[in-house]
């Protein structure tokens, strides 16, 4: 061997392109080093998961700080995405729910999420009650399990379908059903006990 | 939520519950888009470490000579015996996986597509694509390999890869455009039929070889050998597979090395339009006496220098100016083919529309998409199977530096220069159009749009915006 050895490596291999799904692209590109790939990723994903985190945190600076962890992690640990077991946007939110619960873990705060006022009108007294409304809603949330809470944000706070849902939460498709009717059960059955 | 709370319903609940988001300011994200532009994406372990002491490069390099030789002792002893099925299985597995070979190499290959496009009265359509070429080169590097690409109707070509010692040099002849490498290293050249010389091309590498149990489990029970044959002058053993496609392959294997000399595969038409995949070396010469002649290209005067650099590890670094590896802005010379907008809202309903930079795009139904478990050889460990049912748009935009092929100026001509267009019937109830605009080309298979309908996107949003 001397200095002008070298390696031919030549394959033939075959695919079909064109999967449709753009993140396919993107992320095998992005497990091979490609920055902007991972950028393009960011840029397509930044608002479900930020949507996610704004419906499982409440403090809007700590949602930044989650959100931040949760694609930094994601840049951290791309090369181990494996498309052959998720999807990229799955393996995303397994991310962010594993960012939330150790958030919650080391903060030993509660999970409950914090009260959109843009819903305000002008009649001050509608104003009022729906404030309270949605701080009734927001300390029953608290009674939930996390899951429950991953489950309702990934549902109702992304709009992921169920199948998503139980990936994103290592359960199966039905299970993440139960998941979310439990809740919805619950919050349900509270918001009755509250008006009682 | 109703006064009445035995009539708290679902809807209002998540009504209710969207209403507990909270509120942040968007303006973080530009915080954390620097953030993580600043951050690198941590570097895999590879096979090859990237050492940066060069003599410790070249005795790692010496200690892997060693143990290839041995192997290959082991292989040579192997083939002095009645070489057993599995042996060969084994070996036409890796081959599929990631063929090496140490040592100088000129090659020429000829790769044919027959494209489901060009499929007579079947309304599925599907794409099909070639992920053609992987090298791992390193300084010193000798080789040339000369890929004809032919594919009818679409696309076709010569994309010619040259190493002679120093930096590689691609020139795809299709575009008449270079590009060359600015460091070494391990790459895969991601060259299909679909698709333009551009750094995106080079934007990948991957690890040598493959978990070769997995590509067992893949192939297993249903590779057989089944004879034994002459290509390009080299003794071959024919080896039969069968993907999870149901598509049936046939490899020929060198049988001093293991390197695929010619692979022939039809599509089961399960689930695409049966299509045919054939590539085959015409010439291949191993060894260290390459002609310095052969390792010469002599670029034409007007051929186009892409100015992309061939990445190793990421673009970003490696790419000047705001072109980055994969939102490239307009490839040199390209037009970017602009989406016909108005099918949206016509009857045909085209629910989706696939948009992949300045190269082509499909407008379909929504297509049948499964994954299955790997093809061969990929790194991403599942295959696409993309099935396009019901009406559907194909655009593809090309370079051809002498106008359109011969094969897309049929039928009936529109406009003038320059901007010619062609318009023809196809079978299968499907329209074609051709489209010149100086050295650029677009191609357009539909069977949602009339000959009409096709001149008036040509002239519309083609013609008068470029």
């Amino acid at each position: 061997m001397t200095e002008n050895s070298h390696v031919v490596v030549i394959s033939v291999v075959r695919d079909r392109l064109s999967s449709g799904d753009p993140d396919d692209e993107l992320a095998g590109a992005a497990r091979e080093g490609d920055k902007d790939a991972f950028m393009h990723l960011y840029e397509r994903h930044v608002v479900t998961i930020e949507r996610y985190v704004r419906h499982r945190i409440t403090e809007p600076a700590d949602v930044e700080d989650v959100v931040s962890v949760i694609f930094l992690e994601a840049l951290r640990h791309v090369r181990r995405y494996d498309p052959a077991r998720a999807r990229f946007r799955t393996w995303l939110f397994g991310i962010a729910t594993h960012t939330v619960h150790n958030y919650y873990r080391r903060s030993g705060r509660k999970a409950a999420a914090t009260i959109d006022r843009s819903h305000a009108v002008d009649d001050p007294e509608a104003t009022a009650l729906r404030n309270e409304t949605v701080d009734h809603m927001r300390e029953i949330l608290t009674t939930l399990s996390q899951d429950q809470q991953d489950a309702l944000a990934l549902r109702f706070g992304v709009g992921l379908p169920f199948v998503e849902v139980g990936a994103a939460l290592h359960r199966s498709e039905s299970a993440a059903k139960m998941l979310v009717q439990r809740a919805l059960a619950g919050l349900r059955r509270d918001f009755r006990q509250e008006n009682l | 939520v109703s006064d009445d709370p035995t009539h708290t319903d679902e809807r209002d609940l998540v009504d209710l519950y969207h209403a507990t988001a909270a509120i942040v300011s968007p303006d973080y994200r530009d915080q954390l888009r620097t953030r993580l532009r600043a951050t690198p994406i941590p570097a895999r372990r590879r096979f090859w470490p990237a050492f940066p002491v060069p003599r410790l490069r070249v005795a790692v390099a010496a200690v892997a000579v060693v143990l290839a030789g041995s192997v290959a002792g082991v292989l040579g002893t192997r083939q002095a015996q009645p070489v057993s099925a599995r042996t060969l299985l084994d070996q036409a597995v890796l081959a599929l996986g990631s063929q090496q070979y140490s040592g100088t190499m000129v090659t020429n290959s000829t790769i044919a597509v027959a494209s489901p496009f060009a499929a007579q009265s079947d309304p599925v359509e599907g794409a099909i694509e070639q992920r053609a070429l992987q090298f791992a080169f390193e300084n010193g590097t000798h080789f040339r390999i000369d890929v004809s690409w032919k594919t009818p109707e679409i696309d076709g070509g010569t994309v010619t890869f040259v190493a002679d010692g120093g930096p590689l040099l691609v020139y795809d002849r299709r575009g008449n455009v270079y590009s060359k490498a600015s460091s070494y290293g391990l790459s895969v050249f991601d060259l299909t039929g679909g698709d333009p010389l551009s750094a995106g091309t080079f934007g990948r590498f991957s690890s040598f070889g493959q978990s070769l149990a997995r590509l067992v489990q893949v192939t297993g029970s249903k590779a057989q050998v089944v004879g034994t044959d002459t290509v390009a002058g080299r003794k071959a053993d024919i080896v039969s597979l069968q993907d999870h496609s149901g598509a049936q392959i046939r490899v020929w294997i060198d049988h001093q090395h293991p390197f695929i000399l010619k692979w022939q595969q039809a599509d089961s038409g399960q689930v695409l339009t049966p299509g045919s995949f054939l590539m085959k070396v015409t010439s291949i010469h191993y060894g260290k006496t390459i002609p310095s002649s052969s390792l010469r290209v002599s670029l034409p005067k007007d051929a186009v220098n892409l100015h992309r650099q061939i990445c190793v590890y990421s673009c970003s670094s490696a790419v000047s100016g705001s072109n980055s590896s994969w939102d490239s802005g307009l490839f040199p010379g390209y037009i970017r083919i602009p989406a016909p907008v108005y099918l949206d809202a016509s009857s045909r309903k085209l629910l989706q529309v696939y948009l992949y930079g300045e190269t082509f795009m499909l407008a379909t139904a929504p297509p049948t998409i499964s994954y299955g478990p790997t093809s061969y050889g990929w790194t991403d460990g599942r295959q696409h199977v993309v099935a396009f049912r019901g009406p559907y748009v194909y655009i593809q935009e090309r370079i051809h530096v002498h106008g359109l092929p011969s094969t897309l100026k049929q039928g009936t001509r529109h406009g003038a220069s320059p901007c010619v267009s062609w318009t023809r019937s196809l079978p299968g109830g499907r329209h074609g159009l051709a489209v010149q605009v100086g050295r650029v080309s677009v191609a357009v298979h539909t069977n949602a749009l009339s000959e009409s309908q096709l001149v008036a996107y040509a002239r519309k949003d083609i013609c008068t915006n470029h």
